[in-house]
């Protein structure tokens, strides 16, 4: 159940979305854009040797930590000169989706569940980029499958992100890790703990190095937790001084 | 008896005192340059805290002197929308000793 203020914020932003805007058309671009990077990079990797392929868990883990810190110290933080990314996120995605109303109700509400496509252009030149200082200390098959990996968590992430905040989990509640990440990012969309608690998006592996999950168990079991709440920390910080119109009506 | 209001939104973080836009004081100090935040510590709580401290308080040299442990004990526990009346905000005073 919503509250009022989740309504309200709800029904100002919908009029807001352009007639032109197309969900449909918002996730192909994504998708067309991501899916042709890796086809066009992984086109170009020729027998690579098996030391090559070791930037593939590389950035595996690299792309974890960064996505935990955009999220924990850009998304969630007002940083001048990257305003524009805080708004979108801290002030619209989260005040749309919460703990209490956690799902989008139609293609139009992708507007604020994906990030803009340029988001995913902009990833894939910061990943071209470390890809060509790679390319002259490593080797080209490296950066190539640099370029392929970053792009292929980035098509995850959105994947996962839209795994989260889908209405119907009949089938997502049973497919680990998806199901992982469901839990986990609808417990960071309770407005007590989203400044601080749960940043990842694709596998929680960032939220238990540096301790910002909810969670209180190992690596593997924050991986393959799923639904299970019963290691949930007790000790979750708490609010204060809620608005009227930030609480559930009474029963 | 005043009342602080805030609230996240397309609009930003803001934050009124009886409806009315509460002066960040940055002539004061300039502790966050991208104005107030809350439910953490950090630059733009802490500028909140100054500002709910100069106002209520009327003494800026007090303002200055509590906002740090104001902001750990009160702004960073606030809720995404919340409301602070100054009575509260005088009970918060109590308890951390200003
Ligand atoms: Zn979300
Ligand atoms: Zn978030």
């Amino acid at each position: 159940m919503m509250t009022p203020r989740q309504a309200a914020f709800r029904a100002d932003y919908r009029p807001r979305i352009s007639p032109w805007y197309s969900g449909l058309a918002h996730v192909l671009v994504i998708a067309v854009l991501g899916v042709a990077t890796i086809w066009y990079c992984a086109s170009n990797v020729v027998a690579p040797r098996w030391t090559d392929w070791l930037i593939v868990p590389a950035a595996f883990i690299g792309c974890n930590i960064f996505e935990w810190a955009i999220h924990r110290f850009v998304m969630h933080r007002p940083v001048k000169g990257l305003m524009g990314i805080y708004k979108r996120h801290t002030l619209a995605h989260h005040q749309f989706f919460t703990d209490h109303e956690v799902s989008f109700d139609n293609a139009r509400d992708f507007r604020i569940t994906f990030f803009p496509p340029y988001a995913l252009s902009l990833f894939i030149c910061m990943s071209a980029a470390g890809a060509y200082i790679l390319g002259l200390i490593w080797s080209a098959n490296a950066a190539w499958l640099l370029v392929c990996t970053t792009a292929g968590i980035y098509l995850n992430y959105e994947f996962f992100h839209w795994g989260c905040h889908v209405k119907d989990d009949r089938i997502i509640r049973h497919i680990p890790l998806m199901n992982t990440i469901r839990r986990h990012h609808i417990a960071h969309h309770n407005q007590a703990i989203m400044m601080s608690t749960n940043m990842n998006l694709t596998y929680p592996m960032a939220d238990w190095l540096f301790g910002t999950t909810d969670l209180d168990r190992g690596l593997l079991g924050h991986i393959f937790n799923g639904y299970d709440t019963r290691f949930v920390k007790r000790n979750l910080k708490q609010v204060r001084n809620s608005a009227a119109d930030s609480r559930l009506a009474q029963a | 008896m005043k009342l602080y209001q805030g609230g996240r939104g397309l609009a930003g973080a803001v934050v009124t005192v009886d409806g009315k836009p509460l002066d960040p004081r940055y002539d004061l100090k300039r502790l966050s340059a991208t104005g107030f935040e809350w439910t953490y510590a950090g630059a733009g709580p802490a500028q909140l805290a100054l500002a709910l401290l100069a106002d209520h308080l009327g003494d800026d040299a007090r303002a200055l002197s509590l906002y740090d442990r104001f902001m750990r004990a009160v702004v960073a526990d606030l809720d995404n929308s919340w409301e602070l009346t100054s009575a509260e905000i005088d009970g918060a005073l109590r308890t951390i000793g200003g």
